[in-house]
């Protein structure tokens, strides 16, 4: 009887034996490749997007942190604003250009939108005068950061 | 046949057994869980467990697998074998958390049923590589289950032993299907080298320490059972066999162990009554053959384990000539009581010492060598979870504001996906998608109000700047015109037509309600959300790492779901029209020109 079961055993292990290392190395070679692209669409988000080091190289850059975690950075020279978001992500925000900050989190009247704000850098226009970044979630219907960049 | 339930004997080493097998499971799962955490903090607390509770059960059946053959091959790891029952229970547990949870997750709230989807789902796959993993996983779900069941000694009785291991034996299948159901699923999504090597490196150990083990034993047999006078075997030399413990011949196919112990040779079928333990690894302690495997107990002399027991072994006739031992070739009945041999003034060589788990105390060598054992063990299944761990794929930073609901308000548009355009203060309009709970579009939600303002209330999902709305049931309240004509008409921007490479993903599980939420392990949960409704997205990156989601919309303008669902998880190239609508990308496409990649 065991000399039986064992013979079982046996043939088993050694079927596997053979057919483990066929199968794994079959499903290894038929993993996926990379599908990375030359070009890809536009950002729908608008405007032009660019090297993301150059937030850092705008001297001064403010960073505001957002009431949802992680934070904002505001790059500012005398004709742009560079903002881009970083950690935690935060839905649909905007940036508006105010001219005094509220303690409030709802978006004043005269608020000025700027445009998307997203984890790679965008540019804007800087606004006349002086005033503050205000990053408003669109999806949450509330400021969740602002920031003072530095005067021109 | 009746036999009755018995509740399993505890004592102090079984309960020690249980305590370190429990501490080093925890541990496991905290460096698996914890290392996966710090890598991809944004992943989901599901994804966390399923892959630690998977992980660490497929680790612990390779250690369940690796003592037997290290027992046949050095009898100090033994103790480990004592209640290695317990092991195959707990790597049990977590495989069934693991499984159930991946269930309830990936198949459940869908437009088929759960146990379809799970079996049936993930069809029209291609190639080796792209057959559906998860009922691999299911099978040996269920071979695991069964010998869990059955693993208490009462089932053993009850189905006798050769039943019982032959059953149990199964657990090679169930091994041989969870390689398969990782390298076809696991290792198919995190394509990078370290995963592959550790799960390859474990099935090269199991295997070849088998071979390893299964040489020996043949050896053993072709050694042993040389044929002497007539109906006597020859054993050996009276002097070599241990004092206290056997040697072991093989006699007609079947093994017989010959004991020593007092001045006298006895023979007993080597076979345990229980699970087929070596008798004649075992040693007599208090004048009773103890089995090495779980301590069961026979007499030498009649092959009968003392009282209350019943089990009875076959015995041998034997005798002593020229200081070598001789054992009769053909078997007494089991239980038939044999005059044991005397042996005069032969040497007495050192009984072997080890320890098994019951009766006497471990010596302080054998005590040193399990420690270093379970440590060795132990470290090397969290040295390769570490490595696991540290190298999954990074996941993305998506959000599913599960259990928050918020009210929105905004125009309903049908492309042919349902959206809602939001007016952003200032000037344009942000599109955010919509979709039903569970695997379900939200077109039956919202349809009769396309064209037209509406407010509803729902939990967001976001990944990069890209938002989606689950909208709760019966939440929809359409507004009245004055509203609608509030939003912008849309900024519609034809980008022309591009070849793109990249995966065809179910928005909402990508977007953030699953993450991951793409490749081969989410493929047969994108199916069902796909054939539900929930709009398919191509999702295309560029060398640099910028991401695009597309949505997929045939070129009469209406969805492609059902055209696509057998190609989502895999890489595929699409041609066709983009178009830009205020900030989202659709993209016309015959859905017969996908190419599977
Ligand atoms: C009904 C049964 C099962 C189902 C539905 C199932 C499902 C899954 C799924 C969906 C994944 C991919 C998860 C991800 O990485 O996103 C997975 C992976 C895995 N499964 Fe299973 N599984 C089952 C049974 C088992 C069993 C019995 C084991 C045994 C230990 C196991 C071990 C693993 C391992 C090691 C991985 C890779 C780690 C991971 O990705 O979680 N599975 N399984
Ligand atoms: S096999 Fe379990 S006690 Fe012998």
């Amino acid at each position: 009887m065991i000399q039986k079961l064992r013979r079982r055993h046996a043939a088993g292990f050694l079927t596997l034996a053979v057919a483990l290392p066929v199968a794994l190395i079959l499903a290894l070679a038929g993993r996926r490749q990379a599908t990375r692209n030359a070009t890809v669409p536009a950002d729908p988000r608008g405007l032009a997007t660019f090297d993301s080091s150059s937030v850092a190289d705008i001297a001064n850059a403010a960073v505001a942190p957002s009431t949802l975690g992680g934070s904002f950075v505001v790059g500012a020279s005398s004709h742009y604003l560079v903002v881009a978001q970083r950690g935690e992500p935060a839905p649909d925000v905007l940036a508006y250009w105010i001219a005094s900050i509220d303690a409030v989190a709802t978006l004043p009247q005269d608020a000025r939108l700027l445009g998307p704000v997203g984890s790679s850098p965008r540019r804007y226009q800087r606004p006349e005068g002086l005033g503050h970044v205000a990053f408003f979630s669109l999806a949450h219907g509330a400021v969740i950061a602002h920031a003072l960049p530095a005067a021109n | 046949m009746s036999h009755t339930y018995t509740a399993v004997g505890w004592n102090p080493q079984k309960r020690r057994y249980d305590r370190t097998l429990l501490l080093c499971v925890v541990a496991a799962l905290a460096v698996f869980g914890g290392i996966s955490f710090a890598r991809n903090p944004d992943t989901t607390a599901e994804t966390l467990l399923i892959r630690s509770l998977g992980f660490t059960a497929f680790a612990l059946l390779h250690v369940i697998l690796s003592i037997g053959p290290l027992c046949r091959l050095d009898p100090r790891f033994l103790p480990l074998l004592y209640n290695r029952r317990h092991m195959g229970v707990t790597m049990f547990v977590l495989a069934l958390g693991h499984g159930t949870l991946s269930f309830v997750l990936y198949h459940t709230l869908g437009v088929v049923s759960p146990i379809a989807s799970l079996f049936g789902g993930d069809s029209g796959w291609t190639g080796f590589a792209g057959i559906p993993f998860q009922p691999l996983g299911a099978f040996a779900l269920a071979i695991l289950f069964v010998m869990a069941a059955t693993s208490h000694d009462f089932w053993l009785r009850n189905l006798t032993a050769p039943v019982w291991k032959a059953l149990h034996m199964s657990v090679y299948v169930a091994y041989g299907l969870l390689v398969l159901h990782t390298a076809l699923g696991y290792l198919q999504s995190d394509t990078g080298p370290t995963a592959a090597i550790v799960v390859s490196l474990g099935a090269l150990w199991l295997v070849g320490l088998h071979l390893v083990a299964a040489r020996r034993e043949l050896r053993l047999d072709a050694a042993t059972g040389t044929r002497a006078d007539g109906d006597w075997i020859d054993v050996g030399a009276v002097a070599e066999i241990p004092e206290n413990g056997a040697r072991t011949v093989t006699v007609a196919g079947d093994r017989v162990a010959v004991f020593r112990y007092d001045g006298r040779i006895s023979a007993v079928s080597s076979i345990c009554k229980h699970q087929n333990g070596p008798l004649g690894e075992g040693r007599i302690q208090d004048g009773c053959i103890v089995c090495p495997w779980h301590g069961y107990q026979y007499r030498p002399e009649d092959g009968c384990a003392p009282s209350p027991f019943t089990e009875k072994l076959p015995t041998f006739a034997v005798r002593v000539q020229h200081g070598r031992a001789l054992v009769a070739a053909e078997p007494l009945p089991a239980g038939t009581r044999v005059e044991p041999a005397r042996i005069d003034g032969d040497g007495v060589l050192d009984s072997r010492d080890f320890y098994v788990g019951y009766g006497a105390p471990p010596t302080p060598r054998q005590s040193r060598f399990t420690t270093r054992a379970v440590a060795m063990a132990t470290g090397i299944c969290l040295l390769a979870l570490a490595l696991v761990a540290s190298t999954q794929r990074s996941l993305a930073n998506s959000r599913f504001e599960f259990g928050i609901e918020r009210t929105f308000t905004g125009k309903v548009e049908l492309l042919p996906y349902p959206v809602l355009r939001v007016t952003r203060p200032g000037g344009g309009a942000s599109v955010w998608m919509l979709v039903a709970q569970g695997k379900h579009g939200a077109e039956d939600l919202v349809r009769a109000h396309a064209g037209r303002a509406i407010r509803l209330r729902g939990s967001l999902v976001h990944q990069g700047e890209q938002t989606m709305i689950e909208v709760a049931p019966d939440s929809v309240v359409p507004l009245d015109a004055a509203t609608s004509s509030l939003v912008p008409p849309p900024a519609i921007e034809r980008l022309g037509r591009m070849t793109l490479r990249g995966e065809i993903v179910d928005s909402k599980c990508h977007l953030g309600v699953m993450n991951p939420g793409e490749r081969r392990t989410h493929r047969a949960c994108a199916k069902l959300c796909i054939r539900g409704g929930i709009p398919p997205m191509l999702w295309v990156e560029d060398e640099a790492g910028a991401v695009r989601r597309l949505l997929l919309v045939a070129l009469d303008g209406t969805a492609v779901n059902e055209q696509v669902v057998d190609l989502v998880g895999d890489p595929v190239e699409v041609t066709g029209d983009v178009t830009r609508l205020d900030d989202i990308l659709l993209l016309k496409v015959d859905p017969a020109t996908i190419r599977r990649l």
